[in-house]
Parts: C-alpha cells; sequence; structure tokens
C-alpha cells in the first residue's frame, strides 16, 4: 500500500515538475499575457491579450470605439489627432495570398465580399491589399475569417516638410537656354506623386505651365487634400524643367500608392519626383511594398527620385541593451527613457522597427518572431507618465514594428519613448524615428536615418544642401542604408522660395528632390541620352562636398549641370 | 645614224604636235547651290586640258569652294562646307571664225573633298554646358555636264567661260559627347545634297 502512494507521488510529483517547468518557460508571455505589469514607475502598462490579426493601433480605436476604454494619456487632458473612432473606419486588409485556377488574389475578392456583408464599403485593391472602410464593430468579425491574413490601418505617407533659388545655383538655367541640337525638344513627362496640391489652379499659367495633368488616387477624389506641399514640390519641377508636362497625381494610403504608381507607368512617364516618406514600411535595405513601386518605376525606364526624408534629428538606433534585467532597455548606462522636446500645438507619433524582417517574397516579409513594445510617455509634474503603448505581436507572421500616434501636445514638454522585450531570443537592432519633436532628439543617431523608400537601390536619392551655402541641413536624412549601402545619392539646393509657401521658405528634402527630378528633365528634354547616361552625368556633375566621393550626407555632392 | 636621227626628228616632231594641244588655264567662278540652306560664292580652280582632235579635247582641273550652310534639323548644322572637286572632263569642241572662238558642251566626273566646320554659335552654347558637338561629312563623287566657250584673245591665249551643272550626294554624320562621361549621340546625316550650277570665267594658255 505504502508503495503505491509512494508510486502515485512520484507520478505525481514528476507531472507537477513537467508542468512547472513548461510554465515557467513560458513564464515571460504568461506573466504579461495574463497579468497587469508595471513599468518602470510603477504605472500599470496594459496587458497583451488582443487579436495577433489586428494591428495594436487599430486595436486601441475598436477598444475606444465599443467598450470607450482609453490610453493612459486621455487623462492627462491630452488628445489623438487625427484619428477619430467615428464609424466608420480606413483600414487596410491584408488577405491571404489564394491564387485560384479562374482568378489571381482569390482572397482578397472573398475579403472584399465579406466587406460587403458587413456593411462596409471597398474603396480600392492592389493584388492582395483591400482597402475599404468598415465599422469599427465588425472589425474582430472580419479577422475571423481565414482568408485575412492581417488588418491594419493603412500607412500614410508623411509628406516631407518645406523649402527656387536653385536653378541657378545649380546651372540650369543655362540648360534651359540651350537651343535644340537634333531632336524634336520632346517636352519631358514629369509626375509629382505626393498627397495633396491645394492651390494648383491659381498658380497655372505662371509659376506652374499653364496646363497640367492631374488624378487623385484618394478614396474621395480630392486632388487638394488641404496640403500646398505637392504644389510648392511641382513649382519647383516648373523652375527647372520650364517646358515639362507636369502631372500632379496624389493618394492617401500605401495602396493608393500603389495603384497610382502602375497608372504612371501606363501613362508613359518619364520622371518621378517623390517627397514623401514612410516609416515602419520596409527593412530599410531597399525591400518592402513601398521599394517595390520604387523598382516596378526604375524597371520601364522611369527616373526615380524621391527624399531622403527630414529625420537625422528624430533618429535613433541601437542594438537593445539591458544589462539590469529588468526588459526595458538602456539607452544610457541607466536610462532607459529616451526624451525628446515637442513645442505645443504639435501631433506626436514614435515608430518603432527592428532587425527581424525575414525575407521578402511575394509582396510580404516572412515576419519576426522576436516581440519588442514601445510606450510612450510625457513629462509633468517632475514624473514621467504613460501615454500610450504599442503591443503589436511578433509571432512569427507579423512584421517587426511599433507604431503609437498621432498623440497632440496641447503644452511644450518632454516626451519619453522606453522599449520593453516581450519575447525575444536575441538582441535585436532597435530603430525609432519620432514626430514632432524641435530638437534632435536624446541619444540622437543622424546615420542610417533614411525614411522609406529613399533605401532604395532603384531610387536616386536626395539630401538636402542650404541653397545659398552649401551646407548639409542638419536634418536631411542620411544613410547607410541597413544592408550598408551609401545614401543619398545626391543633394540639392533647399530653403528656397516658393509662391506656395509665401514668406515661408521651402526647406528640407522635399524642396531637394523637385529641383533634382526638373534637372532631370531639362537633360532629357535637350540630350536624348539612355537613363544610365544622364544618370552617370548628373553624378559626374556634382559638386562633391563633404568627405571626398560619394558619402552617406552628400551622395556624390551637390547638384550641378554646369561641366567640370 | 640615220636612222637614228630621222626617230629623234620624228619624235621631236609628235612632241612639238603634243605640246601645242596643251593648255594650261585658271578659272573663277560664281556657285549658285541647289539646296536652299546653302549660300555659295567665290570659286577658283586650276585646269590642264588637251586637244585630241579639233572637235574634242579632254581636260583635268580642280576647284574649290566654299559654302555657307543655314542649317536644318534633317541636314547639316549652320556652319560652312569647304568643297574640293578633281574633275575629269570631255568636251565636244565646234570651233568657228577660224577657230577663234570655240563653243563647246561638256561633261565629266570628279571626286570632291568635302569638310564641314560648324559655327561656334551652335557648339559654343553646347561646350559652355560641357557637351561638344561635332559633324563630318563624307567625300563624294561628282558628276557634271555644261556648256561653255573659248575666245582667243591672242595668239596662244584664251579666255574662257561656261557654265556647269554639278551633281554630287554624299553622307555624313553627327556626335553629340558629354566630355565628363563620354556620353553621346550620334546619327547619320543621308542624302546630302552639294549639288550647284557653276559660272565661271577664266584664262588659259595654249601651248
Amino acid at each position: 500500500m505504502k508503495k503505491q502512494y509512494l508510486t502515485r507521488f512520484i507520478v505525481i510529483f514528476f507531472l507537477i515538475t513537467i508542468s512547472a517547468i513548461y510554465l515557467v518557460s513560458k513564464g515571460d508571455i504568461l506573466n504579461v499575457k495574463n497579468l497587469h505589469d508595471t513599468d518602470l514607475y510603477n504605472q500599470t502598462i496594459p496587458p497583451k491579450f488582443h487579436n495577433p490579426k489586428i494591428e495594436y493601433e487599430l486595436y486601441k480605436l475598436i477598444e475606444e470605439a465599443t467598450i470607450q476604454k482609453k490610453a493612459p494619456g486621455w487623462s492627462f487632458g491630452l488628445q489623438r489627432n487625427p484619428i477619430t473612432v467615428e464609424d466608420p473606419i480606413q483600414i487596410i486588409i491584408e488577405s491571404k495570398s489564394v491564387f485560384s485556377a479562374r482568378q489571381l488574389y482569390a482572397g482578397a475578392n472573398i475579403a472584399k465580399n465579406m466587406v460587403l456583408a458587413l456593411g462596409g464599403r471597398v474603396e480600392t485593391t492592389f493584388k492582395d491589399l483591400v482597402q475599404c472602410r468598415l465599422p469599427v464593430s465588425t472589425i474582430e468579425e472580419l479577422s475571423l475569417n481565414d482568408f485575412v491574413r492581417y488588418i491594419r490601418l493603412p500607412f500614410k505617407p508623411q509628406a516631407l516638410e518645406m523649402i527656387s533659388e536653385g536653378v541657378n545655383k545649380t546651372g540650369a538655367n543655362s540648360w534651359q537656354n540651350l537651343t535644340l541640337y537634333r531632336s524634336d525638344g520632346e517636352s519631358p513627362k514629369i509626375a509629382i506623386l505626393d498627397i495633396g496640391f491645394k492651390g494648383y489652379q491659381s498658380l497655372l499659367g505662371n509659376e506652374l505651365p499653364s496646363d497640367v495633368n492631374t488624378k487623385s488616387f484618394r478614396a474621395d477624389g480630392d486632388i487638394f487634400a488641404n496640403q500646398v506641399h505637392g504644389t510648392a514640390c511641382a513649382e519647383i519641377v516648373h523652375d527647372m524643367s520650364p517646358n515639362a508636362n507636369l502631372w500632379l497625381v496624389n493618394f492617401a494610403t500605401d495602396v493608393e500608392q500603389h495603384k497610382a504608381v502602375d497608372w504612371l507607368i501606363s501613362q508613359g512617364i518619364q520622371i518621378i519626383s517623390y517627397s514623401i516618406g514612410w516609416e515602419n514600411s520596409g527593412a530599410g535595405n531597399g525591400t518592402g511594398p513601398i521599394c517595390e513601386d520604387v523598382e516596378k518605376a526604375k524597371s520601364q525606364g522611369i527616373f526615380w527620385v524621391g527624399a531622403a526624408g527630414n529625420e537625422a534629428e528624430k533618429h535613433w538606433e541601437g542594438t537593445y541593451s539591458d544589462p539590469d534585467n529588468d526588459r526595458w532597455h538602456n539607452f544610457g548606462s541607466v536610462d532607459e527613457i529616451l526624451d525628446f522636446w515637442v513645442p505645443a500645438y504639435t501631433d506626436v507619433s514614435v515608430f518603432l522597427n527592428w532587425d527581424d524582417w525575414g525575407s521578402w517574397n511575394l509582396g510580404n516579409y516572412s515576419g519576426s518572431r522576436q516581440d519588442y513594445d514601445l510606450y510612450l510617455y510625457i513629462w509633468s509634474n517632475n514624473l514621467w507618465y504613460l501615454v500610450d503603448s504599442s503591443l503589436d505581436w511578433q509571432e512569427g507572421s507579423q512584421w517587426p514594428t511599433e507604431y503609437i500616434g498621432s498623440w497632440y501636445a496641447t503644452k511644450a514638454t518632454y516626451w519619453g519613448v522606453a522599449i520593453r522585450k516581450f519575447n525575444a531570443t536575441r538582441n535585436v537592432k532597435l530603430e525609432l524615428f519620432t514626430k514632432g519633436n524641435s530638437a534632435p532628439i536624446e541619444y540622437n543617431v543622424p546615420e542610417g536615418s533614411l525614411t522609406i523608400p529613399a533605401d532604395s537601390a532603384s531610387s536616386i536619392t536626395v539630401g538636402a544642401t542650404d541653397w545659398s551655402s552649401d551646407t548639409y541641413h542638419s536634418y536631411s536624412s542620411r544613410g547607410p542604408t541597413h544592408d550598408g549601402r551609401v545614401k543619398p545619392d545626391i543633394s540639392a539646393p533647399s530653403g528656397v522660395s516658393t509662391v506656395s509657401y509665401g514668406t515661408t521658405n521651402f526647406y528640407g528634402t522635399s524642396a531637394a528632390t523637385p529641383h533634382v527630378a526638373g534637372a532631370l528633365g531639362t537633360i532629357r528634354e535637350k540630350v536624348a541620352y539612355s537613363y544610365d547616361q544622364i544618370y552617370y552625368m548628373l553624378q559626374i556633375r556634382a559638386v562633391d562636398l563633404g568627405q571626398a566621393g560619394k558619402d552617406n550626407q552628400y551622395g556624390v555632392g551637390r547638384l550641378s549641370l554646369n561641366k567640370k | 645614224m640615220k636612222k637614228v636621227f630621222i626617230a629623234t626628228l620624228l619624235v621631236l616632231s609628235t612632241v612639238t604636235f603634243t605640246i601645242a594641244q596643251l593648255r594650261i588655264g585658271l578659272s573663277g567662278a560664281y556657285s549658285i547651290p541647289s539646296n536652299s540652306n546653302y549660300k555659295g560664292g567665290i570659286a577658283v580652280g586650276v585646269q590642264i586640258g588637251y586637244i585630241i582632235i579639233d572637235n574634242l579635247s579632254v581636260e583635268f582641273g580642280g576647284m574649290t569652294y566654299k559654302y555657307t550652310v543655314d542649317g536644318s534639323r534633317e541636314g547639316l548644322s549652320k556652319g560652312s562646307l569647304s568643297l574640293v572637286p578633281f574633275e575629269f572632263t570631255l568636251q565636244g569642241r565646234l570651233p568657228l571664225s577660224e577657230k577663234k572662238i570655240i563653243p563647246y558642251i561638256m561633261v565629266g566626273f570628279g571626286y570632291e573633298k568635302n569638310k564641314f566646320s560648324i559655327d561656334s554659335q551652335v557648339t559654343a552654347p553646347w561646350n559652355n554646358a560641357g557637351i561638344s558637338i561635332e559633324e563630318k561629312v563624307e567625300n563624294s563623287m561628282t558628276y557634271h555636264t555644261g556648256i561653255g566657250v573659248d575666245f582667243f584673245l591672242i595668239k596662244k591665249l584664251f579666255a574662257n567661260m561656261n557654265v556647269k551643272y554639278l551633281m554630287a550626294e554624299t553622307e555624313g554624320s553627327w556626335r553629340q559627347t558629354d566630355t565628363g562621361t563620354g556620353a553621346s549621340l550620334s546619327g547619320s546625316l543621308n542624302n546630302l545634297k552639294f549639288g550647284a550650277i557653276l559660272i565661271s570665267l577664266g584664262l588659259k594658255y595654249s601651248f
């Protein structure tokens, strides 16, 4: 009898031990998944239990709309702007790439029907992506469909802030005056692919050609989109290449951009001026859906001239480090919060990604299994307060990204960012971008601050120099790319005058980019050299600045059409 | 010895006879190009001729003249075209008034050395922009026909006037090169017609 008890005891003890080992091994997840945890300041951080097929930023909107649950930041009187919880909400459905014998992207079609059945409206599609508006309350239900791989908010393009005295500076004026030699002087077709062209009509015939082509790929068809950014870029292109035919094309999401690029190719466009940047939409090594658009255009012989970005002072990158083993990344030896100063009445966002994208294949990354989370703080009353968090899952299929946005700063103060390892087997290389800071962020790393798709090998990536002094603007994003290539490719003047921005000069790589696009247009109009020959001319003629040769600030140098 | 003497006399008399049929001359001409893009000008030349019989002679000659080219997209650009034809001409002669006036018709062919210099007004702005422009023309065969008349002024000196139509067609090429990178564009210039009407006046000396 005693022996029987002893055997039972041994078996039960064995089972308990095995269970305990298992639970300990999974303890990281269980601990956070089921229990509320605290941060560095003993504030409760939200648990991570949401649907992994739904992006966390979207999930928070669903929570706000359905159970009135709000991020901690609301309690400080902060507001999120411009995100609203009004129905229906614009989302992107990444459907599974199922190809039936009869139909390509059958998964997308199934998702479209599902959207309609749930009372939503499909705005546009591109391959296996479906852009639609759907009542918030139905998104969870949609995610249950097997053909739905992931649901997220649309990637939003960032207009790369403002800055043309550049015409004389670059010698474009002497090219413009050249009498044509043995060519028809076919006007180059240049597209300005941007987010909005407010006020363009009033500039026709003076600051812009008397006739331009316009097309909006926005779901609402609004070519103006209350943004003068594209109009100012078009002004500079026209200044640099006065005989060019201009296409003003706008979009608001990643899906709309894919369609816009396809359309521009069909229109025989020769040059695309692209003063737009994205975060968290690619691995920074020239891959990803946005970079794929650039490659597609280049493969058709189109010059894709893209801005490097204005993020050099908003960028940090480094390898995850946790010497005190509390899961929170140490930016400094004991500092676990990276802070940045935000003036009042400014939108604040933060983007985090790390080097675990996997391989890019058939329009998607294989995904990450290294799970890190992102936390946003505000400095108030001499304390850091948690404003919001981003807790996306990285279980193998999701991208290694976290995003918090867009909060509206009602007063000038410091904001902070913390990064926490949730479940990871290695210390990844992290990359952080902020929006809203008026001075360089703490621990600022300007190197590698390129936005997407400035990292594309097919993009002629442009950095910004001061038009009068040729100094490199401190905010101008610089290389290298994450796979070690030198970027930008060239620099161009910024800080120039435009009618669109009135008394405020147009600064940034946004202003520099159309100078290069226009210069290419003028060369192409005057000499019918090949893509490679014209690009080589541009490289040879650039005024080498900074380090001798091509470098990660100026590229090959400042744009010049003057002979050497 | 006698035979040698007789033979020498025969040869000398033949030579004397031959030299007597030779003449050399200088001429000036005004050229009127058939291509309206070209503007003609004064031409000068030398000729050496040989009268085979009274009604037939041959002549070898060379001239040099220039066209000013206005320039066109299909043809040569604005510039200066030098033409130096070397010609062989057969003349059918009709001596009149005791051989004092000899009208003739002529037909012939030749080989023309051509050279084109593009105007600096065209090239200078491009050169300033770092792009060189070159245009070349090939040499060409020429064919001509015309009429003329010789007037004897004094015993061995006569004046000559003729009008001839010269046909010449050739090809050319152009090249536009970026001096920094060596990138270049090039093309052919086809059917370049250098034909002209040449109105000549000259003096010839007959041995």
